[in-house]
């Protein structure tokens, strides 16, 4: 098979890293841009993550846009992550012996710490899913579908702010040394596009790091109002079809 | 000049090498690094101990024979130099200078500091070449090449195959070496026939030697004397993908209809 072939090499396993890493790169765009709702108040974001669910609703059924998108990124990321721990096994035996007097020329601390920085994000990620998505884990106040609230409750205790922007520095780091690699694993980079390709690189790593950490930051500095309880009259329609938000403090369950 | 020299001893292959120390005086600025080596050869052999043994021949750095890392920098300091260009005049009186052979599982160690890259030559000789003898040289203007892509193809033809970039590299991957081979032919018209063909063995060949895949950091082309790009490496990966992905493999078969 031609393409077992192509992954067979280096190269061909360098190219999977980078689609991976493209799509997750790309979703990652999308995450901090629904963010971003967060700025339109309480409202704006939990009707945002509303209507993630009920996207082609007609077509995929409610929250099934959302799904495929799941196991899009859990694809990406297995691939990612396999073939990444293909490659650093066939890196690691092709220089048995190290040198005795280490020299650095044109390693970066971002391309010298991706093997640090992705094992991190990945925990992170899925600590992040279990504390905001599926709420198993609890540290503070959590109630489905109230995004805000969620976060609010979350970003109020420093160290969970704090954890979310070191690991946002991380992501920057990765995205930092890995958004160039992309382009240079793919061929797309040449002589002309190299600092274009630099640029989008930093850039949209900052990007990302500042979007992101905007909004822990803000709340943990009351820069952003506090929720506004559920029972109120300013109460975002949540009703989807086929289910009922849970609406009691503490208890929910899955539907 | 004064130096304290660590320099790795390794009986061959097989044997475990350690780091020796030496002292040297009488150094002068004008000397090469190898020429300050052979003056340690020349004290040691006068002792009657065993002289150290490192690779060097045109020593004006054209036929890429010498190795060394010098304080973990293949061809030591300096952009764009060979060890044999590189002059006492870059270190200072008193220093300490650590001298290891290039290191790669790729080149296994010979004797001392130096080492075996026939790995190199079995990736040249997968493909680095034109098999279709060419007949005598064509009128020049029947096969027009314009000047930046000759530029281009000549950057590349400028790898004097040392090996600095595999031993530079963290993984040890011969990417850059690989690339400026498969490139400065595929530029080039005479090179278009096995253009796909080419990439394939010499990638595979690559691998086959141990030889480790690209992170990107571009250590090699910072120790490339030739100053090779890593955009060589970039257009390897495209011609690659397009070889194993995209051209056929069969190229005379028909098409059924189921």
């Amino acid at each position: 098979m031609r393409l077992l072939r192509f992954y067979r090499s280096a190269i061909g396993k360098k190219v999977v890293v980078a689609l991976s890493g493209g799509a997750l790169y790309l979703f990652l765009i999308g995450h901090m841009l629904g963010n971003m709702w967060v700025y339109g108040g309480q409202e704006d974001i939990d009707s945002y993550s509303h209507h993630l669910r009920t996207f082609m609703e007609d077509f995929f059924g409610y929250g099934g846009f959302l799904w495929i998108a799941r196991i899009g990124l859990l694809a990406a990321l297995l691939l990612h992550v396999v073939t990444i721990v293909l490659l650093v096994r066939q890196n690691r035996k092709a220089r048995p012996e190290q040198y005795r007097h280490k020299h650095r020329a044109a390693r970066t601390l971002a391309s010298m710490t991706m093997l640090i920085s992705g094992p991190l994000i990945l925990v992170y990620v899925v600590l992040h899913i279990l504390q905001f998505t599926t709420g198993t884990v609890q540290p503070t106040a959590y109630e489905e579908g109230a995004v805000y609230a969620n976060l609010w409750n979350a970003f109020q205790v420093w160290w969970i702010a704090l954890i979310y922007i070191v690991m946002m520095f991380f992501i920057c780091l990765h995205l930092y040394h890995g958004v160039w690699s992309m382009f240079q694993s793919l061929g797309i980079n040449n002589q002309d596009r190299n600092k274009m390709l630099r640029m989008i690189s930093t850039v949209s790593s900052i990007v990302i790091f500042v979007g992101f950490s905007s909004v822990p930051t803000m709340m943990w500095c009351d820069m952003l109002p506090p929720p506004t309880p559920k029972e109120s009259a300013q109460q975002p329609v949540v009703q989807g079809p086929d289910r009922l938000l849970v609406q009691s403090e503490g208890g929910h369950d899955e539907p | 000049m004064k130096l304290t020299l660590h320099i790795w001893r390794q009986a061959n292959a097989q044997a475990k090498g350690k780091l020796e120390r030496h002292e040297i005086d009488g150094i002068s600025e004008e000397m090469s690094f190898l020429e300050m080596l052979d003056l340690l050869n020349e004290k040691l052999v006068t002792e009657g101990k065993d002289a150290i043994t490192f690779d060097s021949d045109c020593r004006e750095g054209i036929c890429g024979a010498c190795s060394l890392a010098i304080n973990g920098r293949p061809h030591g300091p300096g952009q764009g130099c060979t060890t044999c260009q590189v002059r006492m005049r870059s270190f200072k009186d008193g220093d300490e200078i650590w001298v290891e052979p290039f290191r790669s599982g790729s080149f296994p160690v010979v004797k001392d500091l130096m080492v075996d890259r026939s790995a190199l030559d079995r990736i040249i000789q997968s493909g680095g070449h034109i098999n279709v003898h060419s007949g005598p040289k064509p009128e020049p203007n029947s096969i027009p090449v314009s000047h930046p892509v000759a530029e281009e193809a000549m950057d590349a033809s400028a790898c004097i195959g040392c090996g600095a970039c595999v031993a530079a590299c963290p993984n040890s991957a011969g990417m850059l070496f690989t690339s400026a081979k498969v490139s400065h032919l595929g530029l080039l018209p005479q090179g278009q026939p096995e253009r796909y063909s080419r990439v394939q063995s010499m990638v595979h060949q690559m691998e086959d030697e141990g030889m480790g895949g690209c992170t990107n950091h571009g250590e090699c082309q910072d120790a490339c004397p030739m100053e090779i790009s890593l955009a060589f490496i970039s257009r390897m990966n495209r011609d690659y993908m397009k070889a194993t992905l995209i051209e056929p493999d069969q190229r005379r078969g028909k098409l059924s209809n189921q």
